[in-house]
């Protein structure tokens, strides 16, 4: 029985590490405009302002009463929102998107 | 308008030129001029002089042109254009200021809250002031250490300090990092999401949810957790899955008192736990979770015996109204060694709706029921509420609890609770 939960758990670690090692999934500071990503990527890793004011509307408030941008500076922000990625199970794309909108508009 | 200036100068010039030099050649006409020349002349200069002041005027006229309406508009554009360029400039200056030559960032976060509550039949008294502060040390966006330290004033008046969770995450991608340490248990979402009490809607925590109730509250081990990739869509999910030492059995004469999950850091079984919480988000503003756990615990100086968690939970926002629930389910098996042989099961649920009203206000409703193997613990509770909103993380709660329990017992007083949480 303990084999076969552990031989589960493995698995799962498995088929996440694949997730993990797929392609075009980078860190923002990990992809360079000049590597070999599409243009796209390179894009997305700067963040997108629109994409971040919906992600902010829909997925904050799934859990608390939206903050206003201008309670906090860019740097808290950034580190707010990397707390959030952990906690609420951002992507990084979704976290560098509403990081953006946050910090034009705080 | 300056090539229309110049040549008005010129014109100028020439008229004046023009001037001199025939009044130099009236000057030096000879007196034996006939009357003729003489008047002609004069004529000539009469109507230069009327031209000369046609010209000076016309100047002025466009002078006073210049400054009444051109001049000022291009020096309210600059002075626009200044304002943006310097308004760009100090934001510039600010942000290069505060990230020169930084790769961490320091920030401190949390929540405090100052409460009252008086039970039926007793005189009611201010309960509760806990302070909550949230570490966050962030290298990058590789890393961050995050802990919150737990300091509340107890009923003798003395200060309890808990470390609720410290961990240091690792980000090893877009869609997963690594979490070492203590943290708040992954499964279910009131423990990890909800509870801190400027985001909790309620006073209290629902029957079953609070420490060593049903919810596991913490474990200490690694876990993995973050985003599953969706494509395009705006649907989302989410992972969370670890392995920790796990939970501890407390032993009261016959029976498990409770499961100890606060996250310990031996393991008196030396068997892990295994669990974690898949959530999905089909649509925005709704999420549907699933939680699993398993493993082995033990009572102290006992052989281990299984141990399983089963949870769901769901969120939903709709315009104003607010909807969630969570079921959750802890057992332990059988162990005939045991001076506890029994299986035990401590399982709660709960659903809140909460509306926003005009003004800031917000009204709550939240229905819960806990069942516990000890029939003075079990609980079903109906809290109504009323909380105003100073601001999104400022919020006073009013609320009265109608509860259901074992006669006699705490667990069937009815309450009056409110309360003032700010989260920072």
């Amino acid at each position: 029985m303990r084999i076969y939960k552990t031989t589960y758990f493995v698995m799962v670690l498995t088929a996440l590490a694949i997730i993990a090692t797929s392609p075009g999934i980078a860190t923002a500071k990990d992809a360079k405009p000049d590597a070999k990503n599409t243009t796209e990527v390179v894009k997305d890793t700067k963040g997108n302002f629109a994409r971040g004011a919906k992600l902010w509307a829909n997925r904050c408030s799934s859990c608390h009463n939206m903050r206003d941008p201008k309670d906090l500076t860019d740097s808290e922000w950034e580190a707010t929102i990397m707390h959030m990625r952990i906690r609420a199970g951002l992507s990084g794309q979704d976290t560098r998107d509403i990081l953006v909108f946050l910090q034009k508009t705080n | 308008m300056s090539v229309m200036h110049n040549k008005s100068k010129l014109m100028m010039t020439s008229l004046l030129i023009s001037f001199g030099l025939s009044t130099t050649a009236l000057a030096s006409e000879p007196t034996t001029a006939s009357d003729e020349n003489y008047d002609a002349l004069k004529s000539e200069i009469s109507e230069l002089r009327d031209q000369i002041a046609i010209m000076q005027e016309l100047l002025k006229q466009q002078g006073i042109i210049l400054q009444d309406k051109v001049e000022p508009e291009v020096s309210k554009a600059e002075i626009q254009k200044l304002k943006k360029d310097v308004k760009k400039i100090a934001k510039v200056a600010k942000s290069a200021e505060e990230w020169k030559n930084t790769n961490s960032t320091v920030h401190l976060a949390g929540y405090a809250s100052a409460g009252f509550s008086k039970q039926a039949g007793t005189s009611g008294s201010f309960s509760q002031a806990q302070f909550s502060p949230i570490f966050h040390y962030q290298y990058k966006d590789k890393v961050l250490l995050e802990s919150e330290i737990e300091v509340k004033i107890l009923e003798d008046g003395s200060t309890d300090v808990g470390m609720e969770y410290l961990t240091i995450d690792l980000v090893l991608n877009d869609y997963m990092a690594l979490i070492a340490g203590k943290f708040i248990s992954p499964l279910g979402q009131f423990r990890q999401n909800i509870h801190p009490s400027w985001i909790n809607k309620l006073p209290s925590a629902p029957a079953g949810f609070g420490h060593d109730q049903a919810a596991p509250v913490a474990d200490t081990g690694v876990q993995l957790r973050g985003a599953i990739p969706m494509g395009d869509s705006d649907m989302r999910a989410n992972y969370a899955v670890y392995v920790a030492n796990g939970p501890e059995l407390m032993l009261d004469g016959t029976e498990i008192e409770e499961i100890a999950t606060e996250g310990v850091t031996r393991d008196q079984d030396g068997k892990k736990v295994y669990g974690g919480r898949v959530g999905f988000n089909p649509i925005a503003k709704m999420e549907i979770g699933l939680s699993v756990a398993s493993g082995k615990a033990a009572i102290a100086l006992e052989n281990d015996r299984s141990y399983n968690v089963l949870g769901a939970d769901f969120t939903y926002q709709w315009k104003k109204l607010d909807l969630r629930g969570e079921y959750i389910r802890q057992n332990v098996g059988v162990l005939v060694s045991s001076a506890a042989p029994e299986s035990w099961q401590w399982s709660s649920w709960y659903m809140q709706g909460a509306y926003k009203l005009p003004n800031n206000f917000e009204a709550v409703a939240r229905y819960s029921d806990y069942d516990s193997p000890h029939a003075s613990q079990d609980q079903r509770q109906l809290a109504i509420g009323l909380n105003y909103l100073f601001a999104p993380q400022v919020i006073t709660k009013v609320s009265y609890e109608f509860n259901d329990g074992l006669a006699g017992t705490s667990a069937a007083a009815n309450r009056i609770r409110a309360q003032i949480a700010y989260g920072f």
